[in-house]
């Protein structure tokens, strides 16, 4: 098992290697950059007093030289963990990410506990109650979440209480530890509309899962053997039934840690999504490249641990 | 001696605006002593609202504290004191807190509340679509009789905030000097262009600031009243804090910046309005989402708003809060590339604009509310065509289909021509359905055959500002002071997106904004915004909107300032307790 880890710990590297590079070569080939966004609404007017400031401030962050130079320069910062500076606040980029991935941890891990609440249950009940009612309620259920954008979800439930009952979460975000009722008024909505989300799909895959292993000969053995229903499922049917929802589970934690953009800009959460959305809308590279690297490491770290969990769960699968 | 003071002249037009549409701005009577300017070649008195004072109330009502300096709703009332305010301005991005080296709306803000300028620009409060004016501030007299000499007398008693490294040290003249020459000259600053007619500045005493000029510039007053000519401190550049710190004269204090959160403020006690401000705290709010936005004013989290258009009527129906609404530049403006052959023929350009009608695209960008716009802006009372006259026959704003077929034919394209439309694709609604009903319309009269080429911002101001695009673009443009639209047809100009570079029409602008006496000025802009939207010079402006800015009913005396500039009129807004 250890070398198992340690060889897949060491192929990650290359992998986010190549991350980094094209995220580096994507953005700088785009057409405008982080100048051309500062000078649109400034006042210099003529042509060659406008190049001579763009070269300036070119200069100033490092993207005046040519794209192999800037991926020179950056790799080797990179390689003594220096990630480089913010072009917008000229401040190391891993400040914000210090101050902001608490904030998304929280959400995210907030967001996948109530997906597993809601899901693991309603998977189980709908799978052993198949063909019935509350299997058909569940599974309209489990659709609708799917379906409907959750950015619409947020938006309603941040609108409608401020319409009907003039009711609003606390604007700027607490730490639990400083206010954990005005923090939970914040995040536990974000974290609810999301959760249900990713319930409807982990639902179907708990669901799914379940009704095969259902079926098979060892749960008939021990249907036989005159074990009770809350047995079968909790001793024999469950554990095997988890391999492809621990899949999904971390995988779905490893998009909610990058990728809950819209939930945290509807809920003004200042997490890693509205730092990434604002390094994309800016053009600051040096942000953005830190930001995704941060995410591929985890969605990386993430999906070595469900394999890992793969072992626990099934005792048949060995690592070496 | 002529009157070429550029502002003064403006404030003998009458306050009342017809606004022609659904716009019933309450044109309440203006106090003659809003009026401050005197006559022809003396020194400026500022405008100001300090008529109050002769009342029962009890305490100082707020025309005795503010005296000159403002310009109030009700100079007799009685302000309360304490409270927090509670905003969140539109614009959503924060890079950095130094308003010379952003652009971006937000920046300038949040830091306002902490800066002062010379002097700045208001209107009547009871008329939010008055002419502008200039009040006191940081100057309370300037002498603006020679063209090529402005002179500056300061405030008494001005501080810095009691903040390190600057810990509330006297504001002088110098400060003044070193702040204007940062702003006109410092290689970060992005508004060098401002104060290009500035020539030197000398400060014979602490309490005098004297501007040389190389020329005569009609904006230049205008930009010493806005965010561009804060008095920002040496110190704090000196120390490289300037990005992240905001110390000023201004009337509230900086605490801290929580990224994506909150600027907070605590009101100076040494402010130098005795008495202001009224509130103890101000909180600006970071909200990037609109409807999060709304949804934090309509349930009391924010005491004052900016809301837009789709959430307007809500918050008017409600009688908790009060709304108040006033023209602004719409800045959608449809560019015919300059390079690009096409374009050169004006009657395909006349048949472009034919074939738009403008009432649709008012209801598009703007619900309906709002007036038709040539050039100039229709905030700019005097400056601009009627509404009659942009509506006739000499202009190619209306809509006539039978006509824009004619020109085309004439022009040798009777089934059209083929072009791309430039957008940007992640705009609001109003702006998506104006650029489908543009390419609809064009395209289903068979005058452009339009293909769409949506980008995203950063990339499509790129091919605006370097003028890349194929075909047309849907993009940005939008000024502040009244000659400032001109300045968007010269070569080179901030906002020129059609990439016009027409020597005669350069002139032409040169020859307009060197006029001296405002009134012959407002004439002869008005003479060649009539010169250029009969040969529909590249671009079509189409509307201007309306801002509508909210406020909850215990928020009193709140006045917003001017479009495109920044100044906090929180100092003299307090909060009526129960």
């Amino acid at each position: 098992m250890l070398r198992y880890v340690t060889r897949r710990v060491f192929l990650m590297i290359p992998t986010l290697f190549i991350l980094y590079t094209l995220l580096f070569v994507l953005m700088r080939v785009v057409p405008g950059d982080i100048v051309d966004l500062y000078l649109e609404g400034g006042t210099v007017r003529s042509g060659a007093e406008l190049e001579a400031q763009k070269l300036a401030l070119k200069q100033e962050l490092g993207i005046d030289k040519s794209l192999p130079e800037q991926y020179g320069i950056a790799v080797k910062k990179l390689l003594t963990g220096d990630l480089g500076q913010s072009m917008t606040t000229r401040k190391p980029v891993t400040d914000e990410i210090k101050r902001r991935g608490p904030i998304t941890l929280e959400l995210a891990l907030l967001a996948s506990s109530i997906a597993v609440i809601v899901a693991i249950p309603a998977g189980v009940i709908s799978a052993s109650r198949q063909r019935t009612a509350l299997d058909q309620v569940v599974r309209v259920w489990s659709i609708i979440t799917l379906s409907v954008p959750n950015f619409w979800v947020g938006t309603m439930v941040v609108l409608l209480p401020a319409l009907w009952w003039g009711y609003g979460a606390p604007p700027v975000y607490r730490s639990p530890f400083e206010d954990l009722a005005g923090n939970l008024q914040q995040v536990l909505p974000a974290a609810i509309v999301l959760g249900l989300a990713f319930g409807g799909t982990t639902t179907r895959f708990v669901r799914s899962s379940l009704l095969e292993v259902l079926r098979q000969d060892y749960i008939r053995t021990a249907w036989s053997k005159g074990l009770s229903e809350a047995k079968v499922m909790q001793r024999h049917a469950l554990k095997n039934a988890l391999i492809p929802v621990v899949t999904i589970i971390g995988l779905q934690l490893g998009a909610l840690f990058g990728g809950a953009v819209v939930t945290e800009s509807i809920f003004n959460i200042p997490g890693l999504g509205t730092l990434t959305l604002n390094a994309i809308r800016t053009r600051n590279y040096t942000q953005l490249q830190a930001n995704m690297l941060l995410f591929g490491t985890v969605v990386a770290m993430m999906s070595l641990l469900v394999d890992i969990s793969y072992a626990w769960l099934d005792p048949r699968i060995r690592y070496s | 001696m002529s009157d070429h003071r550029y502002w003064a002249s403006t404030s003998s037009v009458s306050r009342r605006r017809f606004l022609g549409g659904s716009m019933a701005v309450g044109a309440g009577i203006a106090g003659a002593a809003l009026i401050g300017c005197g006559s022809s070649g003396s020194n400026n008195t500022p405008a100001g609202g300090g008529s109050g004072g002769s009342t029962a109330a009890s305490g100082p009502t707020v025309g005795s504290i503010t005296g000159n300096n403002w310009g109030n709703r009700d100079n007799n009332a009685v302000p309360k004191m304490g409270g927090t305010l509670n905003w969140a301005p539109t614009s959503p991005t924060l890079a950095n807190l130094d308003p010379l080296t952003s652009t971006s709306a937000m920046v300038h803000q949040v830091a306002m509340p902490a800066y002062s300028t010379l002097m700045h620009i208001g209107r009547d409060a009871k008329d939010r679509n008055s002419p502008w004016q200039y009040f006191p501030e940081l100057a309370t007299k300037w002498e603006t009789t020679d063209p090529l000499k402005m002179v500056f007398s300061l405030r008494e008693g001005v501080k810095f905030h009691n903040v390190a490294p600057v810990n509330g040290r006297p504001f002088t003249s110098e400060d003044a000097k070193y702040a204007l020459n940062r702003a006109a000259t410092d290689k970060a600053s992005l508004f060098k262009g401002a104060f290009s007619a500035i020539k030197s500045i000398e400060t014979p005493d602490p309490k005098t600031v004297v501007l040389n000029l190389s020329r005569f510039d009609p904006l230049l007053m205008p930009q010493l009243g806005g965010h561009f000519a804060w008095m920002t401190p040496k110190e704090v550049v000196d120390a490289n804090k300037i990005r992240e710190q905001i110390i000023g004269t201004g009337p509230f204090v900086f605490q801290k910046w929580e990224a994506d959160a909150r600027v907070s403020y605590k009101k100076n006690p040494d402010f130098y309005v005795k008495g202001a401000p009224f509130v103890d705290e101000l909180n600006w709010f970071i909200i990037n989402d609109e409807n999060t936005r709304t949804a934090s004013f309509q349930s009391g989290q924010t005491n004052i708003g900016d809301i837009p258009e789709s959430g307007i009527d809500a918050v008017k129906a409600d009688k908790k809060f009060t709304v108040e609404e006033y023209l602004r530049v719409q800045p959608y403006t449809l560019f015919m590339n300059y390079k690009d052959d096409r374009w050169k023929d004006e009657r395909v350009r006349k048949a472009v604009a034919l074939a738009l009608d403008t009432n649709v695209l008012l209801k598009t960008m703007q619900n309906g509310h709002g007036l038709w716009r040539g050039i100039v802006s229709n905030q700019h009372g005097g400056w601009t065509l009627s509404q009659d006259e942009l509506k006739s026959k000499k202009y190619y704003l209306r809509q006539d289909i039978a006509e824009a077929k004619q020109l085309m034919a004439a022009a040798g394209k009777p089934d059209g021509i083929a072009a791309n439309l430039l957008y940007v694709s992640n705009y609001p609604q109003a702006y998506q359905d104006s650029v489908q009903y543009i390419a609809q319309q064009l395209k289903t009269n068979k005058i452009v055959d339009v293909k769409l080429d949506g980008k995203e911002l950063a990339t499509m101001r790129k091919a605006q500002d370097e003028h890349t695009y194929d075909g047309m673009a849907l993009g940005l443009d939008g000024q502040g002071a009244p000659e400032s639209f001109l300045l968007d047809y010269r070569t080179g100009g901030p906002k020129n997106g059609s990439g016009l570079a027409d020597k005669d029409i350069d002139a032409s602008i040169d020859k307009v904004t060197s006029i001296v006496d405002v009134k012959e000025r407002q004439a002869a802009v008005k003479s060649w915004t009539d010169g250029m939207l009969q040969k529909v010079m590249y671009k079509i402006e189409f509307v201007d909107g309306m801002n509508y800015t909210a406020w909850s009913k215990d928020v009193k005396n709140f006045v917003d300032g001017p479009p495109f500039w920044y100044q906090s009129g929180h100092a003299y807004t307090w909060i009526d307790k129960a």
